[in-house]
């Protein structure tokens, strides 16, 4: 998108950029959580390689 | 100091897209109402046009074309056919709008009797609309041949019409004809046109 574009973009299509960057972020941080959650998992067992992360 | 400086601050997906939808259908609900007023207002406006241009819409006013058409009844004109015997028109007298019959046209000859039955060329004339006959407010001399570009009217309330046998108001030039009266638009329960009625 040029600047142009952004300085002309009506109020609905804001909230839609906003929509998905928010539905982007939220899955991303659920994508995160799930990989912390593994991380962790590695470390307390012993002895487990951790190739998967 | 900034409003926003986490991510719990901003609203959620689900909110967005509920302000979204709103939004749109806002939106959508302002389009349909723009196009509606315009397209209401171009019909308007072609009526208009139409109306003014092609067929003029006159008022009733008076009963001197009783029975055929009473007071405040709606008539339609059409300014682009000739008026021929018999039929009903518009025109202008000192800057009023008449309705009135055409009885006779230019080189006709006509004659009126003292109890209103009208000769056209010697011949009595079959008038069904009138239902009183009479020779009403009459001032000219007969036999009267009708002159060139005039018509000659009569209203079909004959004994109340001042028309063409009044010298006053004479034989009606071209130029003062608005239309031919073809088709009544109000009221809804009486017959629109006006051959049916008897016109």
């Amino acid at each position: 998108m040029t600047d142009k574009e952004l300085r002309k973009a009506k109020k609905d299509e804001l909230i839609e950029m906003l929509y998905f960057l928010r539905k982007e972020v939220d899955e991303l941080k659920e994508e995160n959580t799930a990989l912390r959650a593994k991380l962790l998992i590695g470390e307390s067992v012993p002895g487990k390689d951790n190739e998967q992360i | 100091m900034n409003r926003f400086n986490s991510l719990e601050d901003i609203p959620s997906a689900d909110q967005f897209k509920r302000e979204l939808n709103r939004i749109r259908y806002k939106k959508g609900f302002f389009k349909t109402l723009k196009s509606t007023v315009s397209s209401l207002a171009v019909t308007a406006a072609a009526a208009i046009i139409l109306s003014e241009v092609f067929l003029p819409v006159v008022r009733v006013t008076g009963s001197s074309m009783e029975p055929v058409l009473s007071n405040s009844q709606i008539v339609l004109c059409n300014k682009f056919r000739t008026a021929e015997r018999g039929d009903i028109i518009a025109l202008y007298y000192n800057k009023k709008l008449l309705l009135k019959r055409v009885i006779a046209v230019a080189g006709d000859t006509i004659d009126i009797d003292e109890n209103g039955a009208v000769k056209l060329n010697g011949e009595i004339l079959d008038e069904p609309y009138v239902s009183v006959q009479a020779l009403g407010e009459c001032d000219i001399e007969f036999p009267y041949t009708v002159k060139k570009n005039r018509w000659f009217v009569m209203g079909d309330n004959r004994e109340l019409s001042v028309d063409s046998r009044y010298s006053a108001f004479g034989c009606v030039p071209d130029e003062n004809i608005l239309g031919v009266v073809e088709f009544r638009l109000l009221p809804f329960d009486q017959p629109h046109f006006l051959e049916d009625a008897g016109g």
